[in-house]
């Protein structure tokens, strides 16, 4: 800021009228913003009127018809990317990825629930790799213990990559065939997370789409056979 | 082990249902005058770019547009902004009003971002798109630069060529590279101290890779360095 000799926008592009006044799209913001603050506000709560669980059925069961499903759309899309056109607006990769999975999948999440689990492609990579026998030739023993040191960081520090190139770089990383190889590279993280730590635990604490998906989830109307109760807001009270 | 009282669950559902009925109003009535959604900042409508001078066999489009504003010297505080009606625009030219050298007795100004052809061949790479002239005039037409240590910042859309590109400005008789970002997808931007001609320009690549072979080598980096990782798991377990 000290030289501040170009604005960096995150949405450069077309300029369009608002159908609305100025004041009110800025009073909307406003509220916004200020009403998000208020979800952080302690409140006053009630002990649980029910048998509560906690949050150990985390990781879905594989279903392997719906896994196979999503590994192939993942490569048909990181496909498109590299040998696609390199136009944003001609490509498929940039809108599925960055509108579709980026935002509209965690929306999605937010409404309906955690819905996901069954056909992550990453997810289904990492349980593809979780075998001990495999392991064992490899790296020469059982899965590594997750250290606790590391809690969430592995997914929070890839979102934070993540969300860099949405807001940051995002004139190099929409680029489609940019998205397709972080794509491609991703898949191999999530498959050495599988490998080195086990599905589980590398799905719970370290693959970033289902720590995403699961966070936004907890909102969600539906519970998907995790711990909870049906309704809106009916998994933020369970534990992790 | 808690959960939220039942009274301010109904009251987060009131506000949803609040805020749900004012969404589909404003739809109702309003929503029909959002013209193109704006799909966070990503150029999902983008139209083919409108080439001044098409190369045979080029895609025949619309001509290009020109882009014009008139504004107050003061501008209220407000940046100078002109850019051209495409969509989205294929040029933009902004500038602080303070960084303008502005005399005194002029009442107002015009902003122009227009299409020409270039003026001379371009030295460094291959013109990706049009040449834009980018001038501040008076009325009357008489010229107006921008002030010494002041600058103003140009926007240039690609075409969707791949490859490193930077922005030319065309002074004192010659192309000269501008450190160039880019800001949005598609888009490039430089500062200039000067009111000129500006290009984008395709620069030689110098590798000779096709971006299929960077993400091959890329992948393959990444697959060494999972490879070393799991090596030395291997060695440490020992």
């Amino acid at each position: 800021m000290l030289s501040p000799t170009l604005i960096l926008a995150h949405a450069f592009g077309a300029r369009y009228d608002l159908p609305v006044p100025l004041y009110l799209f800025v009073l909307g913001g406003a509220a916004v913003v200020f009403a998000s603050f208020l979800l952080v506000v302690r409140r006053e709560v009630a002990p649980a009127d029910g048998p509560t669980t906690g949050d150990g059925g985390y990781v879905a069961p594989h279903r392997p018809l719906l896994g196979g499903l999503g590994l192939l759309l993942l490569a048909f899309l990181i496909y498109s990317g590299i040998h696609g056109s390199q136009e944003i607006a001609e490509n498929i990769l940039p809108t599925m990825f960055w509108l579709i999975v980026w935002i509209g999948v965690p929306i999605s999440c937010g409404v309906l629930g955690d819905w996901t689990p069954w056909v992550n492609p990453f997810a289904t990579l990492a349980r593809l790799v979780d075998r001990d026998d495999l392991r064992q030739r490899l790296i020469g023993g059982p899965a590594l213990s997750w250290p606790r040191w590391l809690g969430f960081w592995p997914a929070t520090l890839i979102f934070f990559l993540v969300a860099s190139g949405e807001l940051i770089y995002n004139g190099w990383a929409t680029r489609p065939i940019v998205t397709a190889v972080s794509l491609v590279v991703y898949a191999l993280i999530s498959a050495l997370g599988g490998l080195l730590f086990g599905a589980e635990v590398w799905l719970e604490r370290g693959e970033m789409f289902s720590v995403l998906w699961a966070t936004w989830g907890r909102l969600g109307y539906w519970r998907f056979g995790r711990p909870g109760r049906r309704r809106f807001l009916g998994g933020v009270d369970q534990p992790r | 082990m808690a959960v939220v009282t039942s009274s301010r669950r109904r009251f987060g559902l009131a506000a949803m249902a609040v805020a749900a009925m004012l969404l589909a109003i404003f739809w109702a009535t309003r929503g029909w005058e959002a013209g193109p959604p704006i799909y966070d900042g990503l150029p999902l409508q983008t139209e083919p770019y409108r080439y001044l001078q098409p190369a045979p066999g080029q895609a025949t489009t619309a001509p290009p547009t020109s882009g014009s504003e008139n504004v107050k010297p003061s501008n209220q505080g407000l940046p100078f902004i002109a850019n051209t009606n495409e969509s989205p625009p294929q040029a933009e030219l902004q500038a602080d009003p303070n960084a303008i050298a502005i005399p005194p007795s002029v009442p107002n100004l015009t902003i122009t971002v227009t299409p020409v052809p270039p003026v001379a061949p371009i030295p460094n790479g291959k013109l990706d798109g049009n040449v834009y002239r980018m001038a501040i005039t008076a009325p009357g037409g008489a010229p107006i630069g921008v002030r010494p240590g002041g600058h103003v910042t140009v926007f240039l859309r690609g075409t969707g060529a791949s490859g490193k590109t930077v922005i030319d400005r065309f002074s004192a008789g010659r192309w000269s590279a501008l450190p160039t970002v880019m800001p949005g997808a598609g888009f490039h931007s430089a500062d200039s101290d000067q009111l000129a001609d500006f290009a984008l320009v395709l620069l030689p690549d110098s590798s000779g890779l096709s971006g299929g072979v960077r993400a091959a080598i890329a992948v393959a980096v990444v697959l060494a360095v999972i490879g070393l990782l799991l090596v030395a798991v291997r060695l440490l377990r020992r």
